[in-house]
Order: C-alpha cells, then structure tokens, then sequence
C-alpha cells in the first residue's frame, strides 16, 4: 500500500496500522521534508564544436533529498539576468526565460532522487576565434507545484559557462547543476 | 500458457484498435481517454481480475505508444536560428534580435509547452493505471499472478 504524505514539511508524523483483535498494532514516525535541491546528470552530447566553440547537453534531472519520493510534484524554471564577465560579455543582454508549462515527475531513483518527466538542454556557442578567457552565470530560481501551490527551491540552480583561451585556441565548458559538458579547439 | 495466449491475442486486437483510430482521423488521446475510462468502471464483481488487469495494460501501453509517437520535450529548448547559430537553451525570447528567429523560437516553445502539457497529462494516467495494476496482484492466481509481476516490473522500468 502507498502513503502520500501531505505537502507541508513536518518533523513527527506518525502512521499507526490497527491489528486484528491479539496482534499488536505498530507504527511508524518519520518526517515530511520538502524538496530542497536539483542535481542533473548529462545523458548525451547534443551538439559539440571546435570552431565555432559550442558545446550543447541533454541533462536528467532529478530533485533531491535523494531518499526521499516527490512523484506528485513539478517543478519549473523562473527568469533572471545574467552575470557575464570577459569574453562573454557579449552576451549581457540574454535573459533567462520563466517556464512556460512546469515539468511533472516520472519516477523515484534510489541514490539520485525523484526523476523529472523531460530532460533539460543546457549549452552555450562562442562567435569564434580570437579567445581569451570569460564567463556567463544565470542563477535560475526554481520552484515545484503541488496542489495548485507554488513553493520556491531554498536555492537556485546555477547555469554557469567557462571559458580560457588565447587566440585560436580554448576550452569552453558548460555546466548546471552538476552536469558538465567540455569542449575545446583542438 | 493461457495467459500468454490471452496476451498475445490482447496484442492482436490493441494494434488493430489503434490502426483503426488513425486510420478514422480518430485522436489518439480521446481513445486512450476512453479506454481509461472503460477500465475505470470494470467493477471486480462482473469483471474476472484478469479482465480488469489486461484492460489496465492495454491503458499503459496504449500512453507508452501515444507518447513514444511525440517530440521528447525539454525544460528549455535548443534553438538554432537562420544564419545555423544556435541560441542558449532558455534564452528569453526578447534577447533574440533576428525577428524571424524570435518568432520561430517563440513557436518552438508554445509547441514544447503543449507537449510538456501532454507528457504530464498521460504520465499521471499512467501511474494510476499501474498503480492499478499492482493492486490487482494479490487477486489473481498463482501462475498469472508471477506473469503479471513480470509485466509490472518492465511497466515501472519504462516510467514516463
């Protein structure tokens, strides 16, 4: 039989399971935790280049504490501006885009967390030679949704891209949450 | 023996049924809605569990083909405009300056949100239905009851 717990945290809940007349009757306590992280795992290359530097990833995402099930749960994306420094400055006008649908749950994995139905897609491409080194961050609010309520993830998930270079040559390295996908010109 | 027999011509008539749905112009998702439906209301009373178990996994199988016809959708899109550049996955649509990139892009999502939207509509089905389907174990005999398990465990490995 499966219990799902209500959608508020709570340090003591108990569930008492009645016997038949000369059994004991037992229980069992333990505590209702809210989701509190997101951690992704890349599951395939989407696109890699040399020249331009590019380097795209499909992710899984997975929402933790890893012991516990948020099957029932979804979770989406909100908006913010980015943090750019050097070489990418170029891209300070990119905004992150809120979600427009949030992303419901498929299954819980022992050891990495609750999966989410959709994978994400996370990359960056370069306009090309001559490098030198830079980054980009977007720290992406994240909320889940359950029963028509929106809660907010105590953290945000940071989208961060690397890049170190001189010239023709440099590595350029895209990661969230994470998941890290690397690509150089050589 | 049997059980497998009854699975093979449960098979026979599900690909028959869902030939015949694209075949009328039919929507996939109305059928399946209606067979959830159907299953839905099989009472154990008039209904053997094997009925109501077989009527289960042609629901399951039924969304795992739906789906498996269906764009993969992502929490953000990879997007790769005109000139062949390829956007940020969750770039905003205003921070694209091409207009004709912008509003490709723009459609893009709306067709991504629509099939998230879809994805989370049957994959919830499809957890009462398996959900379902584990109930019904303690009901069936021995023999069917092993193969049931074995038809279980590969549904919950295929989760969407």
């Amino acid at each position: 039989m499966n219990y799902t717990a209500p959608d508020v945290p709570d340090s003591n809940v108990k569930i008492k399971a009645s016997c038949k007349e000369g059994e004991t009757d037992t229980s069992i306590s333990f505590e209702i935790v809210a989701p509190n992280g997101v951690y992704m795992e890349k599951s395939s290359t989407k696109k890699a280049s040399a020249d331009p530097l590019a380097a795209f990833m499909h992710t899984t995402i997975y929402i933790l504490p890893s012991d516990v099930n948020f099957e029932k749960i979804s979770v989406s994306e909100g908006g913010c501006k980015p943090n750019v420094d050097g070489y990418l400055s170029y891209m300070a006008p990119r905004n992150h885009e809120p979600s427009s649908w949030p992303i419901g749950m498929s299954m819980h994995v022992e050891g990495k967390g609750t999966k989410a139905r959709a994978p994400d897609t996370v990359g960056l491409e370069t306009k090309g030679a001559p490098y030198w080194g830079g980054y980009f961050i977007w720290e992406i609010p994240w909320s889940y949704h359950i029963n028509g309520k929106i809660e907010k993830f105590p953290y945000p998930v940071i989208h961060v891209a690397n890049l170190a270079g001189e010239g023709n040559s440099g590595v350029l390295s895209v990661s969230k949450a994470g998941a890290t996908i690397t690509q150089s010109t050589n | 023996m049997i059980m497998q027999g009854v699975i093979k011509i449960f098979l026979f008539f599900f690909f028959c049924s869902l030939a015949w749905a694209q075949d009328d112009d039919f929507s996939l998702q109305n059928v399946i809605e209606k067979k959830a439906n159907e299953c839905r209301g099989l009472s154990a009373r008039e209904s053997s569990p094997t009925i109501i178990l077989l009527s289960c996994i042609d629901v399951v199988v039924s969304i795992d083909s739906m789906l498996e016809g269906l764009p993969q959708p992502t929490m953000n899109l990879a997007f790769v405009g005109r000139s062949g550049h390829a956007y940020m996955p969750g770039i905003a649509p205003d921070s694209i300056a091409d207009p004709d990139d912008r509003a490709a892009y723009e459609k893009a999502l709306k067709q991504n949100a629509k099939n998230i939207d879809i994805f989370n509509k049957f994959g919830d089905l499809r957890k009462e239905f398996v959900s379902k389907i584990d109930m019904l174990l303690v009901d069936l005999p021995n023999a069917e009851r092993r193969y049931a398990e074995q038809i279980l465990r590969g549904l919950r490995m295929m989760a969407k």
